[in-house]
């Protein structure tokens, strides 16, 4: 079973082009060849003709002296075979002046058949009658007879000469002038078939040429491709055969070529893009780890001592102190292991929670802060340590010096398929100008030193845009100084949270 | 790809100009072949026979072309046969190729001999009508004769030799003919002029005239003759009457060659361009010479005559001309002209 390749097709292919122009060389060289014959054999022809009248003649002279044979050799032998060779003989010769000419015309040639024809007929008679007398036995008549009859053998002979000696002139002149016709048209043909090879190669040539041209630019082009220079002018289709079909066909893979390095280098810029963002959320999560570190001394060495204190206070039945050292206690341990990764948001919330706490045992109570958070949502994965700066923001700034009347709240609701976090204060509220330092991160620098355990807000702002991969999930809203400071994020649900 | 088209095609076209331009050669070249049979010569009813002594004369070419010529209007055709043609034949050869052939009428110059007249007796048997031309045989069953009025010829020579007569004493007259010019026609005119000078010569003139015939059967014989005659000077007469053409031109070169010219008075005999060319020098006085257009054409007539009728006139005269210095053009070729 043959497999049908799926060729495409080609209107006017190369085969077909040099099949047809090679056809059409070879049926005009054909053409020619047979004119040529063609003309040869009619000179021939006419040559073959100009002579047969001689043989016609030669052959009429034969004939009579066959007739004049038989005759003589009959009066001399009278034997049967011979009379019988005269009645043929007699008829082959009349048969053969049958053919002569009979009537008067104006031309030597057919003036002299008639003669001959006319004498032949005198002849024949007297012959007949020659033998009759014979046969009868009249000595005298047949002699006399056969004299009279043998001087119009003569005579007709003569005539025969003659008619031969006229068309043998006749003939000769026209021998030459056919041969030089003939030498003429040898010449001409020559030079025919000369120009119809030439014309052959030439056709042939161009046709080739013209196929020729496309492939060298095809080849060209394809040279510089394979140099690497893929800037190449569209080739142009010439025409619609099989070099048409490479050249499309190469103008196609051109393009996909084109097409696939685009791609190539638009995917390797976003791939170096994430690699930067990835690089620069390492960048931040060092320097988050590094300043966390280096707060990590105290904490280190707080917490463990702080764990000594609660159960200290615990042996001393003083719970409140112990609670408090605990609390103090796990929010450094949050502290310290939530830096490296995401954590719960419940988790984050405790955190908040437990900074509260301390604040409050610190600043006797003073600390109002309101949660409102929606049930199912607690166990949601947000980055660490994004709660408890916010918190600790609006105390540091927001409620720090009215702590009495100073106010906290933190909202935490989904809203569809986002969390909806919002913290809010009603302390010294933020300028517009202020919100844009902040937004920037350009007021994180200056006062980072000033709050050695606060995590600059614009880090938070960083670590969220480099967790979700998007912007603007974090604003800043205040009406201005003394208004309060509303933060307000929004973090997107990860598919397997929404179900 | 257009331009190639055209290329080619124009290509094609000038192959195709060029081939036709050899067809049209070659076919030219093979129309020029005449294969000489003469398929498309016009045709005749009837065919007669003229045979002639010698037939390159201009004579003899004058009556073939005037009979031919009267001929063909009346459909026939005439063939002309000379012995001469065929080697060791002679008329009674041509007369008996004639009757053998069949044709329908037969022109000859009699020459009265006895075989001629059997031929000729032969041919009326065979229902060929026979014209004699030049030269009568009365004797023969020739159906009509066409030639010159003796007397008349006789007259147009008496007027030309009478001016040639010395004033006082003899005048020696020579009158040469050839065996085959003389006929009983030249006889009469012979006489014609002795009787016509006899009467004319003035009282103190006398005229001496003879006749003498050079036998022209064998070959050069008559220029011989004439050699002879100027070389043994004593012999040569005052005026000499040429009865024949090549008698004529025969003599005119002796005239020239002996440097006898003046001393010998010349009549010649029918004219060619030598003869012509001689009396425009004065070397020949005059030339007298029958109309031969009229000697073809009336032996034609006689002929026809004869088939449609069943019988013709027996005599047909022709008139003669006498050529001297004031007419010769009018006898001249064109091309001599």
């Amino acid at each position: 079973m043959t497999e049908k390749k799926d060729t495409p097709s080609v209107n006017n292919s190369i085969q077909t082009r040099l099949s047809g122009v090679m056809l059409m060389v070879l049926v005009f060289a054909l053409g020619i060849n047979f004119f040529i014959f063609s003309q040869i054999q009619n000179a021939v022809t006419r040559i073959d003709a100009v002579f047969s009248s001689n043989v016609d003649v030669n052959e009429l002279s034969e004939a009579l002296e066959l007739v004049e044979n038989t005759v003589y050799e009959y009066l001399n032998t009278k034997s049967t075979e011979t009379l019988e060779n005269y009645y043929r003989y007699d008829q082959n010769y009349k048969n053969l002046i049958e053919d002569l000419n009979d009537k008067n015309m104006d031309s030597e040639v057919k003036m002299l058949e008639k003669n001959i024809r006319r004498m032949s007929e005198s002849y024949l008679d007297q012959t007949n009658e020659t033998v009759q007398a014979k046969r009868g036995r009249n000595v005298e008549k047949y002699k006399t007879s056969y004299e009279t009859e043998n001087q119009l053998y003569e005579y007709i002979n003569t005539y025969i000469y003659k008619l031969n000696n006229l068309r043998f002139k006749t003939n000769s002149a026209n021998y030459q002038l056919l041969l030089s016709s003939m030498n003429v048209l040898y010449r001409l043909c020559l030079i025919v078939l000369i120009v119809v090879y030439v014309v052959g190669l030439a056709v042939t040539v161009l046709l080739v040429r013209n196929m020729i041209r496309p492939l060298t630019a095809l080849s060209n082009t394809a040279h510089e491709v394979a140099k690497g220079n893929l800037d190449v002018p569209q080739l142009p289709i010439v025409m619609d055969d099989e070099v048409g079909v490479v050249t499309r066909s190469f103008n196609q893979m051109l393009e996909s070529i084109r097409e696939n390095i685009d791609q190539l280098k638009e995917s390797m810029e976003r791939q170096a893009q994430m690699k930067e963002r990835e690089l620069m959320m390492e960048a931040h999560l060092k320097e988050a780890q590094l300043k966390f570190l280096q707060a990590q001394i105290n904490p280190h060495f707080l917490f463990n001592s702080l764990n000594a204190g609660a159960q200290l206070a615990m042996m001393g039945d003083a719970d409140k102190t112990g609670i408090f050292l605990e609390k103090m206690a796990d929010f450094f341990r949050y502290n310290v292991r939530k830096m490296e990764e995401d954590a719960m948001l419940w988790e984050e919330i405790e955190a908040v929670d437990n900074y509260i706490y301390i604040l409050n045992v610190r600043f006797a109570g003073d600390i109002v802060y309101i949660r409102e958070i929606d049930e199912d949502i607690e166990n949601i994965r947000i980055p660490s340590m994004i709660l408890q700066p916010l918190v600790e923001n609006a105390v540091q700034h927001g409620i720090h010096d009215c702590m009495e009347t100073g106010r906290i709240v933190m909202s935490i609701h989904r809203n569809q398929d986002m969390i909806d976090i919002t913290v809010s204060d009603n302390g010294a509220g933020m300028t517009e100008e202020m919100i844009a330092k902040v937004m920037e991160g350009r007021a994180v620098q200056d006062e980072e030193n000033r709050y050695s355990t606060g995590i600059a807000v614009h880090n938070v702002i960083e670590r969220l845009k480099l967790y979700y991969k998007q912007e603007g999930l974090m604003t800043i809203e205040s009406d201005g100084p003394g208004t309060g400071t509303k933060v307000h994020i929004v973090i997107p649900m990860e598919k397997e949270e929404l179900e | 790809m257009k331009k190639f088209t055209l290329t080619v095609f124009c290509i094609l076209a000038g192959c195709i100009f060029f081939l036709s331009g050899i067809w049209v050669y070659f076919q030219k070249s093979m129309d020029k072949v005449d294969l000489g049979e003469g398929e498309y010569a016009a045709s005749y009813q009837k065919h007669y026979l003229m045979i002639s002594n010698d037939k390159d004369t201009l004579m003899w070419q004058s009556i073939y072309q005037s009979a031919s010529e009267t001929a063909k209007e009346a459909d026939a055709y005439v063939e002309l046969l000379s012995p001469e043609q065929m080697k060791n034949y002679t008329q009674e050869d041509c007369l008996r190729i004639g009757i053998a052939s069949h044709v329908d009428g037969i022109i000859l110059e009699a020459d009265g001999s006895k075989a001629e007249q059997k031929l000729i007796e032969e041919a009326a048997r065979e229902g060929i009508p026979v014209v004699t031309i030049l030269t009568d045989d009365s004797a023969c069953r020739r159906i009509s004769f066409v030639g010159l009025n003796s007397y008349e010829m006789g007259s147009a020579y008496t007027d030309q030799i009478a001016g040639m007569l010395n004033e006082k004493g003899t005048t020696q007259i020579l009158f040469l003919s050839t065996s085959s010019s003389k006929t009983q026609e030249t006889n009469l005119v012979y006489y014609q002029v002795k009787k016509e000078l006899e009467s004319r010569k003035k009282t103190d003139q006398s005229v001496n005239l003879s006749e003498y015939c050079v036998d022209s059967s064998a070959d050069f014989d008559t220029e011989e003759f004439v050699r002879d005659m100027f070389v043994n000077e004593e012999s040569l007469p005052d005026v000499l009457v040429c009865m024949d053409e090549v008698v004529t031109e025969c003599v005119y070169q002796a005239l020239v060659d002996y440097n006898q010219v003046g001393n010998v008075k010349v009549i010649g005999y029918y004219y060619s361009d030598v003869i012509l060319n001689a009396i425009d020098k004065g070397i020949l006085s005059s030339t007298i010479a029958m109309d031969m257009d009229e000697v073809g054409k009336y032996s034609v007539n006689a002929l026809e005559e004869y088939l449609s009728l069943g019988h013709s006139n027996g005599y047909y005269s022709v008139n003669q001309h006498v050529i001297t210095k004031d007419n010769t053009d009018e006898y001249r070729t064109e091309g001599e002209k």
